[in-house]
Order: C-alpha cells, then sequence, then structure tokens
C-alpha cells in the first residue's frame, strides 16, 4: 500500500522553527515539484531553474523564522517567483535565454505604458491591491486563467489542458482580460 | 509603468487566488450543439420516415360507401379520384330513378373493374336517353345496355 508521506504545512514549519535541517529536505519533497514548475515556466532553462530552486530553500531556511507564513505553497511560490524574474532580468541585460518570461511580459506590456518608471514599494503594493480588485471582477474561470498565466507563468498549451479549452481560446479570453484590466488600470488611476 | 512592474505586483496577488488557481478544474460538460442539432436533424428524417412508411396511404385505399351501396351491403373500395366521380354519378342517376326523373334506367351497375358504369335502360329514345348522358360530364363514364323487349309471343 502506498504510504502518504508528505508532511503537514504545519510540521514543516516546525522544523524551520526548532531549526532542524530536515526542513529543507521535507519542504523539498512536497513542495519540490511546484517550486520547480514555476521557475521553469519563468525561464525555461533546467540551469538556471535548479539555482533558482535551491536558492528558494535556502532564502526559505533564512525567513522562517521570523516568518511564519499562513500558507506555505504560496510563500514559497512567491519567493521563486521573485527569485526567477531576477534571473529572467540579469540573463535578459546579458541577452541570454530569455524563458516563457519573454511571452508573458510582452503580453503584459499591452496593459502598461511604459512612459513612467515607479518602483516605490507603496506603489506596488497598491498595484497589487488593485489587481486583487480587478480579479475579483471576473468569473472564477477568468481569474483562474490570469493567474495560471501570469503569476504562474504557464505556457497557453499547459492553461488549454488544464482548463479542456482550445488554444485559441485561452489566448483570445488573456487579451479580453489584459483589455479589461488596461482599462481598470486607467480608471483607477495607475498610468498604464 | 513597466511590464516587469506589473508582473511585480501580479506576484503580490492574494494567497487565496494563487492556490485557488491550481485547484482541480471541476469538470464540466461543454456541449458542442453543432454536432447536438445535426444529429437531431438526422435522427427526426428517419424517423419521419419509419412513420411515412408505416401510416396507410389514406387516400389510395378509401371504403366509399355511398346509401345505395349502403342498401345493397356493396362496398366499393376506391382506388382513385375517378372512381370517387364515378360513384357521384351513380347516387345522382340512382337518386333520379327514385323521383322519376329516369323512369327508364332499370339498373345501375359498376362494370369494367369499377372503371365504368353500365347502365341498363328499356327505351332507345335518343332524346330521353340525352338526358341521361347529362350527368355524365366528360362523357366516359357511362355505357349504355338496352333492355331486351319481350316478344309479344311470350
Amino acid at each position: 500500500m502506498k504510504k502518504n508521506l508528505a508532511m503537514s504545512d504545519e510540521t514543516i514549519l516546525e522544523l524551520y522553527f526548532r531549526r532542524d535541517e530536515s526542513a529543507i529536505e521535507k519542504t523539498r519533497e512536497k513542495f519540490g515539484s511546484y517550486i520547480k514548475m514555476i521557475s521553469k515556466n519563468i525561464l525555461g532553462n533546467e540551469e538556471d531553474t535548479e539555482e533558482c530552486v535551491y536558492d528558494t530553500y535556502l532564502r526559505a531556511w533564512n525567513s522562517i523564522p521570523p516568518k511564519r507564513p499562513e500558507n506555505l505553497a504560496t510563500y514559497l511560490g512567491k519567493i521563486v517567483r521573485n527569485l526567477s524574474l531576477d534571473r529572467y532580468r540579469r540573463n535578459n541585460a546579458e541577452k541570454r535565454g530569455s524563458g516563457g518570461a519573454e511571452a508573458i511580459l510582452d503580453e503584459l506590456s499591452e496593459c502598461v505604458s511604459g512612459n513612467s518608471d515607479v518602483e516605490s514599494e507603496m506603489y506596488r503594493k497598491e498595484l497589487a491591491q488593485a489587481i486583487n480588485d480587478f480579479l475579483d471582477t471576473l468569473t472564477d474561470e477568468h481569474s483562474k486563467l490570469f493567474v495560471c498565466r501570469y503569476w504562474y507563468a504557464m505556457p497557453v498549451q499547459e492553461i488549454a489542458k488544464r482548463f479542456r479549452m482550445r488554444e485559441g481560446n485561452v489566448s483570445v479570453t488573456l487579451n479580453r482580460i489584459r483589455k479589461k484590466l488596461r482599462t481598470f488600470l486607467l480608471e483607477r488611476g495607475f498610468d498604464a | 509603468m513597466r511590464n516587469t512592474n506589473l508582473f511585480e505586483a501580479i506576484g503580490e496577488i492574494d494567497d487565496k487566488k494563487i492556490a485557488d488557481a491550481l485547484a482541480p478544474v471541476p469538470i464540466t460538460k461543454r456541449y458542442n450543439w453543432v454536432k447536438i442539432a445535426s444529429f437531431a436533424a438526422c435522427f427526426m428524417v428517419i424517423i419521419g420516415g419509419v412513420i411515412y412508411g408505416l401510416v396507410p396511404k389514406q387516400e389510395n385505399s378509401a371504403k366509399i360507401v355511398t346509401p345505395e351501396s349502403a342498401e345493397t351491403g356493396e362496398v366499393v373500395e376506391s382506388s382513385n379520384v375517378e372512381q370517387k366521380k364515378l360513384l357521384k354519378i351513380k347516387e345522382k342517376i340512382s337518386a333520379a330513378k327514385r323521383d322519376g326523373e329516369l323512369s327508364f334506367v332499370e339498373s345501375v351497375k359498376l362494370h369494367n373493374n369499377s372503371q365504368k358504369l353500365r347502365i341498363t335502360v328499356n327505351t332507345q329514345d335518343e332524346e330521353v336517353l340525352k338526358n341521361l348522358l347529362a350527368y355524365d360530364e366528360n362523357g366516359d363514364h357511362i355505357e349504355i345496355e338496352f333492355a331486351e323487349e319481350e316478344t309479344e309471343g311470350e
């Protein structure tokens, strides 16, 4: 009989708080494929992905404690997403392979003007809140499509398979969502 | 705003939305209405054909019972409109005979596999017979038969 060896998030967090190094191994067992999927979607490169995944474990080890994330999966997901984006920027500056992020950023450029270069933390928080509010205006399916594409950086083919849609339908739906987002952000005063 | 800023901001959306997006997508049946409609249309054509084949053809097998034939118990199966016409003429002549208008008519019978009316008359007077032939508008439904005259010796 197959045994479910995955620990609960709470137990893994306890290991981090006890500074037990097996916390990293347990994290890898439970969330390894999830973390790798996000990084690979953004970078599309096995070598860089592996590096980002290990950096994620290291960053989690260094940040827990004092942090005690409510949802360990999304906490790790956010770390690996940011690390992968940083790696993407570096690769892009060095003109190295840019993976799936290039297409995604290209699509997102339809929602922004590129005139302003606001980098402040405050601005990003407000923008994130506006995007949250925007997602609340969408249907459940469209909201999930948006998150799969622009948070998880999933390829369109994979989204189509996941939602049992045609690839063309996914692209058209995402295009409409982006147009709605642009209008929404403009109405909220963002210099989209 | 730059697209990377937007990508970063998307990274900070609610944890619940992030987690929900990876939840298994419930299987919803997406109906292909074009397929269903064409299948239904084919089905209806087949059913229609079967029903058409099963229903007896009323027009070709109508049983016509005239007042006269009802008296004699004669039930005539009319296979076409011509026969209906014939029966109408037969009815009219029989009625006229009863009323005394065509007293010279002795009998009216369907003849030649119900294609004609054979009318037996006891006169050869052409003027009188014209009254009888007037019932046959087309002129090809009536055959006149003259009744044999009784010989004086008998």
